[in-house]
């Protein structure tokens, strides 16, 4: 978005307006005043980086710019003494993020309340309202060999969240055979989407569609990424059918649910661990249907990885489905049943 | 006649004033009485349920007395707002503003201003210890208020009355 391609993005829809305003809310005074000074489309932003001494950088339709406005410390105004600021992606004019500014939008991110947030700080990142991610950096602060807290937050990252309904829509067919849903593992690299695809998955798998009726769903959001809880309650759209163990490990939460929820479908993001995976066996031996995601290229790849690859290779899981980033984030590369024969290939 | 009305209503009007500042005596211990039970309705809400200060100050306010309504009201509409404001500044600024019909001392006022630059401020520990101090020394307010309650109440009626009768001797004597 240089000079040349600057073009006036205005809001398109409801979504993007509660972006903008959970967004800006939660930055400095002054940083409010920059980004409100920049026209762009807060449907397409992802990312907004801060990190105290160091450009503030937005990650914007799968692309990286810095702020600029005016030269150095020397802001530009217009008419009604508002700042002027583009996206760029040259840095040489680019805002520099202070401590104060680090500072102040912490405070608004914990609504001056950080004592409010040491379990989630422990683990580097806190949600707030609109189910936005916001990762920290700073001093670690060990006690007894175990992270107590972060202090001296010098980094904070504001990754909005993005729900895309319908955007499973077309390999439904492929998760269901009537009533039935099938054993489903999630396959891609990160960034490439398959979050957004579970979660659009138990939302279709909870609310029924196409004729289909509605299963019960229970989801163990580890790292708040699917359900993007706000205080215990989902910010993003699962479904109508749909229990929420937030921030719960998964091999613990896994079995909470059965026991307590009784799912049709149990529902787990980034599975890995060895706990992990003896919960998915649990799982599956009592009758529920999982649909999990895991990092990775390929089924392989998949096979290749300790313990994973065991499950896999006894045939665990029904359904394969593998995404990439070619030409787009969330581009389905393959899906393959249990004994790996494509079902579908791009 | 006439002169005998002024001089009861010289007495009177005298000895009202000691009336009111032997109430405002009374006034300020039931007004750290109510702070302290805030605070403490606070520190549960903190070191228990982990509420964020907005919130905890919104819940805990339920058990504010007469006086304090506003105060809090402001504080949390103020917190809401998000404009550029630390903590302590809001805080400083509502205990300013928004107390103007409670007893407190000038002190009482200051120590409340100091209790607000320490809330918000790093974990829950800090949080708790910051109100426990704060807390103790509201006990230590509230016991020397009490002790020296009824000897001012005593006093401020007195010295209302005897005023009035010096003023009646110094006028019509």
């Amino acid at each position: 978005m240089e000079k040349s391609d600057r073009k006036p993005m205005p809001v398109r829809d409801a979504a993007a307006a509660q972006n903008k305003d959970e967004v800006l809310k939660i930055l400095s005074l002054r940083l409010r005043s920059l980004l409100m000074g920049v026209e762009m489309d807060y449907g397409q932003l992802q990312e907004v980086r801060l990190r105290i001494g160091k450009p503030l950088i937005m990650v914007y339709g799968n692309r990286e710019y810095f702020v600029e406005s005016g030269v150095g410390s020397d802001v530009r105004l217009d008419s009604d003494a508002r700042l002027i600021a583009r996206l760029t992606t040259e840095k040489g004019n680019a805002f520099v993020v202070a401590h104060n500014e680090c500072k102040e939008t912490m405070e608004y991110i914990s609504n001056y309340s950080l004592y409010a947030f040491e379990d989630e700080l422990k683990q580097g990142f806190l949600t707030i309202q609109g189910g936005h991610r916001v990762g920290v950096v700073g001093k670690v602060v060990i006690e007894g060999g175990r992270i107590k807290s972060i202090r001296h937050i010098s980094g904070i990252n504001i990754r909005l969240a993005h729900q895309i309904k319908g955007c499973a829509s077309r390999l439904m067919g492929y998760v269901t055979d009537g009533e039935d849903v099938s054993h489903t593992l999630i396959i891609s690299p990160p960034r490439c989407g398959k979050t957004t695809l579970l979660r659009d998955m138990i939302r279709q798998l909870s609310n029924g569609t196409n004729g289909r009726k509605g299963k019960t769903v229970g989801v163990v959001d580890e790292r708040s990424e699917l359900g993007a809880c706000y205080m215990g309650i989902p910010q993003n759209d699962l479904g109508i059918r749909t229990d929420v163990l937030d921030c719960c490990p998964k091999a613990e939460g896994m079995l909470m649910l059965i026991r307590s929820m009784s799912p049709d479908v149990v529902a787990v993001d980034e599975i890995g661990g060895k706990g992990d995976l003896e919960a998915i066996e649990y799982v599956i031996h009592c009758g529920c249907k999982l649909i999990a995601t895991v990092h990775g290229s390929s089924m392989e790849d998949v096979k290749g990885k300790p313990m994973l690859g065991e499950l896999v290779g006894r045939g665990t899981f029904e359904r394969f489905i593998v995404l990439n980033n070619e030409g787009g984030v969330g581009n389905v590369a393959e899906v393959r049943d249990g004994d790996g024969t494509a079902l579908y290939k791009e | 006649m006439l002169r005998w009305a002024g001089v009861v209503l010289t007495i009177l009007s005298s000895a009202g004033i000691g009336v009111y500042y032997s109430s405002v005596a009374k006034m300020r211990l039931d007004n750290l009485k109510d702070v302290r039970k805030v605070m403490m309705r606070l520190r549960g809400e903190i070191s228990y349920a982990g509420t964020p200060l907005p919130e905890a100050i919104a819940h805990a306010s339920d058990y504010a007395g007469r006086g304090f309504a506003a105060f809090y009201r402001a504080l949390v509409g103020r917190l809401g707002q998000m404009e550029g404001e630390t903590f302590p500044i809001i805080w400083k600024a509502c205990v300013e503003r928004e107390l103007g019909d409670v007893c407190l001392t000038k002190k009482d006022r200051a120590e409340l201003v100091k209790f607000g630059e320490g809330l918000g401020y790093l974990d829950k520990a800090m949080q708790t210890s910051t109100i426990d101090w704060y807390v103790s020394e509201l006990d230590q307010q509230i016991h020397d208020c009490n002790g020296e309650l009824g000897k001012k109440v005593k006093l401020y009626n007195t010295l209302g009355f005897m005023g009035g009768i010096f003023l009646v001797v110094l006028l019509w004597g």
